[in-house]
């Protein structure tokens, strides 16, 4: 018989060689809409003229106005920093898309570092505050990150962080090895805020060190170069000038098993709900009525091989640079991977001229779980800004939302939409919608976004990540987390992954991490994970044909091959019982069964 | 634990780890690397975005294999010509001429599904599992879809040795 295999890899490998690609990461995720947002000149219409007018009669002398130590005067009545030079503020008006017509550009900070020049420049974007950080020399990007002016003024801390650990050029050549991955290093990583009168200075522990940012113009600006792989900044600190100190809460940037995203606050507002609705409509989307603006549909791709029957992009917060872009859409043959049926679908996007991030359900589904049909789209990295926007039913007449400090606001509601930015450190949240009787007919709430961070969440300070086991092809990979408890990672033959982090402490013997059986009809996992109690000496696998098999765990973990033979047969994990040394039994696991 | 939804760093690591594979598997579905390289783009876009939709059953390297997969599905349709390793879409390789020719003669025969699977498999180097999770299918469809693809060639290269 030929072996084929080595026959058809080589015959590929010659017909198909590996590409040169140069990754292009800041493409995606400016494209997603999770990097930095495309606004588009084209949104700053009337509401441009408003926030002009605002701003000329709040700065009547456009210089800095100081005021008590903490508060940010200088920023909500004068214009901190100095006046961009006239160059910069042509490329800011003809290439940056966030950037409104007539607005003034203010420079603010600027710093070199491993050849790279850095500028941090200021603006106002409607009822926004602005910050761009650009980069030239050995390595070019910019980043721009815009917090609600309603941040400042009501802001308890005299730091206002806008951004951290952005990234900027890539060292040639230069990887790092954490735990099975590798990760491509950046030549430098930047944070900045904008900081009150009397700020003194501003620090930042990170991973690696303590950071000092320049503080300057009511702003700071923090550069690392060359960090390592994964660094990020876990803590900010601010001195004043009266002596006095304060912790600045903000949102980590994600990395590997930290999620990024904080719950600093506990959760206010009401519980529940007092009338239950379960449909609802939007009626003049269904009517096609021509509220707001047209709707851009070469340039909002909603579904594959859908029809765009009808779509509007209203704006319900003319103080935001962005709308919410409603369409029906309709699919005449269901997809052939049973992703979507045939049918009639609402969609609804964040538009800024085309879609940052959309989503689609059936219509007769759209409101099915809540009235209020709500998305985040995450600017991603350390943005600590997203924007929270949906569309409620014709039910819904208010729309109020309560964060984690317990600040609670009404979020303006227009032709059934509502965009608003929400900062990642004030999680988790709730989002309330009422009739007009005042009725609570929407609940919803928020933990987190992009999963948990905290101490819990990545490694501690110089531990690395060590290979525990392999089995069955599979790897297991451990560290000890910032909070004591541990955080492992999986790898499958061909790369693939699962990962997590686990609290130091936790009830029972045994603790299941993946799910081992199943998901997948009639193809078990061969490979089972469970984390053990120090006690625990032996566990006992037990199948569900009543065979038995004994482990000793490894550092805390039992990584264990189901032998081919009983995964061929069906015969699958049905629990797992933990022994100590004296043979006592500690508790048994049971494993959930795959679905058939 | 996460339990659902995927970071993006995740899927930023994925994306720095592996898009030579996933452009040159795209390529083999396109038949245009530039194309394929859009493809391959548009699907971590996508995957950006709908990356709270990510569910933990499956491993996240074979969803987003799927999006890659689907994408460029989608360019190769938008591109409306079939341009696949078909005999005359590829330059004659140099040497093992009869092996290649087999090879790609093969590959022109054989369904949409199990070329998907056999690109997913040699030029992405997929494991099984992670080829069931892209194509949505069991791993035992993979399994025999593959063990029928090599019966189909081996057939071809006898009758090329004949």
């Amino acid at each position: 018989m030929i072996d084929v295999e080595p026959m058809i890899e080589s015959s590929f490998a010659r017909l198909l060689p590996e590409p040169a690609t140069v990754p292009n990461w800041d493409d995606v995720v400016r494209r997603a809409g999770v990097g930095r947002p495309g606004f588009r000149r084209r949104a700053l219409s009337a509401a441009v003229v408003v926030a002009a007018v605002v701003a000329a009669i709040a700065s009547p002398l456009g210089g800095a106005i100081g005021g008590p130590i903490g508060d940010f005067s200088t920023w909500l009545r004068g214009d901190p920093g100095k006046p961009a030079s006239e160059a910069a503020q042509r490329v800011a008006e003809k290439t940056w898309s966030e950037f409104p017509q007539g607005a003034t550009l203010r420079e603010l900070v600027t710093t070199s570092d491993d050849g790279v020049d850095y500028t941090l420049f200021g603006f106002r974007l409607h009822e926004s505050l602005c910050l761009r950080v650009q980069a030239t020399g050995a390595a070019t990007g910019s980043s721009v990150s815009c917090a609600p002016l309603r941040e400042l003024r009501t802001r308890v801390q005299p730091v206002l962080v806008l951004e951290v650990d952005q990234s900027f050029g890539t060292l040639p050549d230069a990887h790092q090895q954490v735990g099975p991955d590798s990760f491509t290093l950046p030549r430098a990583s930047v944070s900045f805020g904008i900081v009150a009168d009397g700020v003194k200075s501003v620090e930042l522990r990170s991973d690696d060190a303590t950071h000092d940012a320049l503080v300057a113009s009511n702003s700071f600006l923090a550069v690392v170069s060359r960090p390592p792989a994964g660094n990020r900044v876990r803590a900010v600190a601010a001195k004043l000038v009266d002596g006095s100190a304060a912790a600045i809460p903000f949102a980590e940037a994600p990395f590997d098993t930290n999620g990024g995203s904080a719950s600093h606050g506990t959760l206010h507002g009401p519980s529940g709900v007092d009338r239950r609705l379960t449909g609802g409509t939007i009626a003049w989307l269904a009517h096609h009525e021509e509220r707001g603006d047209a709707f851009p549909a070469t340039k909002t791709p909603m579904l594959r091989d859908s029809q765009l029957v009808f779509g509007r992009v209203v704006h319900p917060d003319p103080q935001m640079p962005v709308g919410v872009g409603l369409s029906l859409t309709t699919i005449s043959k269901p997809d052939p991977n049973g992703f979507l049926k045939a049918g009639t679908y609402i969609c609804q996007s964040l538009v800024d001229g085309s879609a940052l991030g959309s989503g689609c359900s059936p219509a007769d589904e759209f409101f099915r779980r809540s009235p209020v049909n709500f998305g985040l789209m995450t600017r991603g990295g350390g943005d600590q800004y997203s924007y929270l926007f949906g569309t409620a039913s014709d039910d819904v007449t208010h729309l109020r939302l309560y964060l984690g400090t317990g600040e609670v606001f009404d979020i303006p509601l227009t032709d059934n939409a509502f965009v608003t930015q929400i900062s990642r450190a004030k999680y988790p949240f709730r989002l309330v919608g009422l009739d007009a009787n005042g009725l609570i007919v929407a609940n919803d709430v928020m933990q987190s976004e992009n999963g948990p961070s905290g101490p819990a969440y990545h490694p501690k300070q110089g531990a690395q990540w060590q290979h525990v086991a392999t089995a069955g092809g599979v790897a297991l990979w451990s560290v000890p987390s910032a909070a004591d408890g541990v955080c492992w990672k999986l790898r499958y033959p061909g790369g693939a992954g699962a990962g997590g982090c686990t609290p130091p402490t936790w009830n029972g013997a045994l603790r299941n991490d993946v799910v081992p059986l199943g998901y997948q009809p009639n193809a078990p996992e061969r490979v089972l994970l469970v984390e053990t109690k120090p006690a625990v000496t032996r566990v006992e696998i037990r199948y569900t044909s009543g065979a038995t098999e004994s482990v000793e765990p490894t550092d805390g973990f039992v990584l264990h091959a189901v032998p081919q033979a009983r995964v061929v047969a069906g015969d699958l994990v049905e629990a797992l019982t933990a022994y100590d040394r004296s043979g006592a039994e500690l508790g048994t696991l049971k494993i959930p069964q795959p679905r058939r | 634990v996460r339990s659902r939804g995927a970071s993006i760093a995740e899927l930023e690591g994925l994306y720095r780890r592996d898009l030579a594979r996933f452009i040159r598997a795209a390529t083999a579905i396109v038949g245009d690397e530039a194309l394929a390289t859009d493809a391959v783009q548009e699907a971590f876009v996508s995957a950006v975005k709908s990356r709270s939709s990510f569910r933990r059953e499956v491993p996240l390297e074979g969803w987003v294999w799927r999006i890659v997969t689907n994408a460029a599905l989608q360019a190769r349709r938008a591109r409306a010509i079939d341009t696949e390793l078909g005999e005359d879409s590829v330059a004659a390789p140099n040497g093992h001429p009869v092996e290649d020719l087999a090879v790609r003669r093969w590959v022109a025969g054989l369904p949409e599904r199990q070329r998907l699977a056999v690109y997913l498999r040699y030029f992405a180097d997929l494991d099984y599992r992670a080829i069931a999770a892209a194509l949505e299918v069991e791993i035992g469809t993979v399994s025999a879809t593959l063990a029928a693809a090599h019966a189909a060639l081996r057939r071809s290269m006898q009758e090329v040795e004949r």
